[in-house]
């Protein structure tokens, strides 16, 4: 069942392009990744489907519901992580909590209790007396509170230090396997990479591919580098590598057939150093933007 | 429910201060009215406002017919000064209430939450009114009690007080209603305060070119301060005209109506 889908979703804010003809589908249970640079529409295709905003054209559903008619609905089983955190500053964040809470018709107190004491929640600060990873917190805290079937997040990781990120995402993990749909959009591709099962790339405000990550990566093919004294032109043709760099007995060269072909043809020869590099998404998404460049 | 009640909880602080200040100038004012009261002083200030060109004195909210040595002739007088600071207070509440929040970039944590914009207008209506309400009735209770304290034995000052603040609140409202009807339409980040200040500063203005200038009188029915001004409706019995209440109910009903429709379809911008 999809759980995000838009057909022909278009925002024009007066003539800027917000998106234009955005076609997406996000699977139940999904952990979607949705990147691209600043101002490829990220942000209002979120708001967007919050209805922060109006649609100029086309439509959004969630859960099945519209989301313009029935965004109020649609708001007791979605959570959302915005980017930037500007709460109710002079509340103190017991208070604040509380206030969310009593939109929603019950609240697990004793799971609320557990995320708060988790992510060590300062319950007796003032919301604008916090850190930035502590917002953040507090942010994640009131969008999982109602234990939503969608949790949608906007570039959750910017500016927090690396525990507090490894953190967000072991927790994000979590309520993933336990069936909550993640949206997230984030231009560190390292993090979608990581975490993600597919990959929405949007470009000037349309979506230009959707992809398995692992099929994505699947066909970059490794990058290997091999130390040996012995001559593996031969063992390297039986491989398929047409395009190898060799400097005083190492071998530079993209393979992307099975490793267990390249070990074991390898494992022939007398070898010094074996070194692989994992494909990353971040080499794929520069190439793939640089040949849309060309194109266009 | 929710809504309301949090809304109204972070107005306190405002009214707390706005109240404190505003009575204390009426406790202060007030309290010079036993030495106006005798006759040699009343006397005096007759003799000065005579001095004053008539025009000078209307725009004052006075005439040679104002005796300020009667204790509800000098409560109008101070209470023209209390409708001035209610009316900027009511134009700064109904001006924050929708915008400030967009400002503050706080309004994404309550369009996460399964309210309405329906709801959230109607919520924050609720609870400027609520506030606005709140610190008329204090300075109310305040007023009553200081008249009571001052009065001769046998003064009847009720009726007549009750029918002042009766056309302040209801001119206030007017300027509430503008104040969030505009809250749809101001930039974002407007400043509240500012354009609380400005706009009743400028009706002000062209009420009291309309009470000084018999050619431009017309303008008289942009300032709805002149309509219940508390010297007039003193004089008048307790009465505001008739034209003017329509108008008043008229803008008030328009304007919360107008900001209803177009929060209703308001693109949010953080």
């Amino acid at each position: 069942m999809a759980v995000i889908q838009t057909r022909g979703l278009t925002k024009y804010y007066g003539k800027s392009r917000g998106i234009e003809n955005l076609d997406l589908t996000v699977e139940e249970g999904e952990f979607f990744g949705f990147i691209g640079p600043n101002g490829a529409g990220k942000s209002t295709t979120i708001r967007t489907l919050l209805n922060f905003i109006y649609p100029s054209s086309g439509e959004a559903v969630i859960f099945g519901m519209d989301c313009v008619k029935e965004s109020t609905r649609i708001k007791t089983v979605t959570g959302y992580v915005p980017g930037e955190i500007n709460y109710y500053r002079e509340i103190r964040v017991r208070d604040l909590l509380r206030y969310a809470a009593g939109y929603y018709e019950s609240i697990d107190r004793q799971y609320l209790e557990r995320l708060c004491e988790e992510l060590e929640i300062e319950m007796d600060k003032k919301f604008g007396a916090l850190s930035l990873g502590n917002k953040k917190k507090v942010a994640i805290v009131q969008a999982l509170m109602h234990k939503p079937r969608l949790l949608i997040l906007d570039e959750p990781a910017n500016g927090l230090d690396p525990l507090i990120q490894s953190r967000l995402f072991s927790l994000l993990q979590e309520v993933n396997r336990e069936g909550t749909t993640i949206f997230l959009s984030s231009h560190n591709l390292a993090e979608v990479q990581r975490f993600c099962h597919r990959v929405g790339i949007i470009r000037e405000g349309r979506m230009a591919k959707v992809n398995r990550v692992d099929e994505l990566l699947g066909t970059a093919g490794r990058r290997v580098i091999v130390k040996s004294e012995d001559d593996l032109t031969a063992s390297l043709q039986e491989l398929g590598i047409k395009e190898a760099e060799v400097a005083a007995g190492t071998y530079s060269f993209v393979f992307d057939g099975p490793v267990d072909r390249l070990i074991k043809t390898l494992a022939r020869h007398s070898i010094h150093d074996l070194h692989l590099e994992e494909p990353s998404l971040e080499e794929q998404f520069m190439h793939y933007y640089e040949r849309e460049e060309e194109e266009s | 429910m929710n809504l309301y009640g949090f809304e109204t909880q972070r107005l306190l602080k405002g009214l707390l201060t706005w109240s404190a200040v505003v009575n204390l100038l009426l406790v202060l004012f007030m309290a010079f009215y036993p030495s106006m009261a005798e006759s040699g002083l009343a006397d005096l200030s007759k003799y000065k406002l005579e001095a004053l060109p008539p025009a000078v004195l209307e725009a004052f909210g006075l005439n040679l017919m104002t005796d300020l040595s009667d204790l509800l002739q000098y409560y109008a007088y101070i209470a023209q000064y209390i409708l001035m600071a209610a009316a900027i207070y009511a134009l700064i509440l109904g001006t924050s209430a929708l915008i400030k929040e967009e400002a503050d970039g706080t309004i994404e944590f309550l369009y996460a939450r399964p309210v309405s914009r329906l709801e959230i207008t109607t919520g924050k209506l609720l609870s400027i009114v609520t506030v606005l309400w709140a610190f008329n009735l204090i300075t109310f209770g305040v007023s009553v009690l200081l008249l009571h304290a001052f009065r001769d034995p046998g003064y009847e000052y009720l009726p007549l007080t009750l029918a002042m603040f009766s056309g302040m609140l209801a001119a206030q409202m007017v300027f509430l209603a503008a104040g969030f009807a505009l809250s749809t339409v101001l930039p974002r980040y407007s400043n509240p305060v500012t354009v609380g200040l400005g706009l009743f500063l400028v009706t002000y203005l062209l009420g009291t070119i309309a009470a000084v200038n018999e050619q431009l009188e017309w303008l008289k029915y942009l300032s709805p301060y002149h309509y219940v001004q508390p010297t007039n409706v003193l004089a008048n019995d307790g009465t505001v005209e008739q034209v003017y209440l329509h108008i008043m109910l008229l803008t008030t009903l328009t304007a919360i109506l107008f900001a209803y429709w177009r929060y209703r379809r308001k693109d949010l911008l953080v």
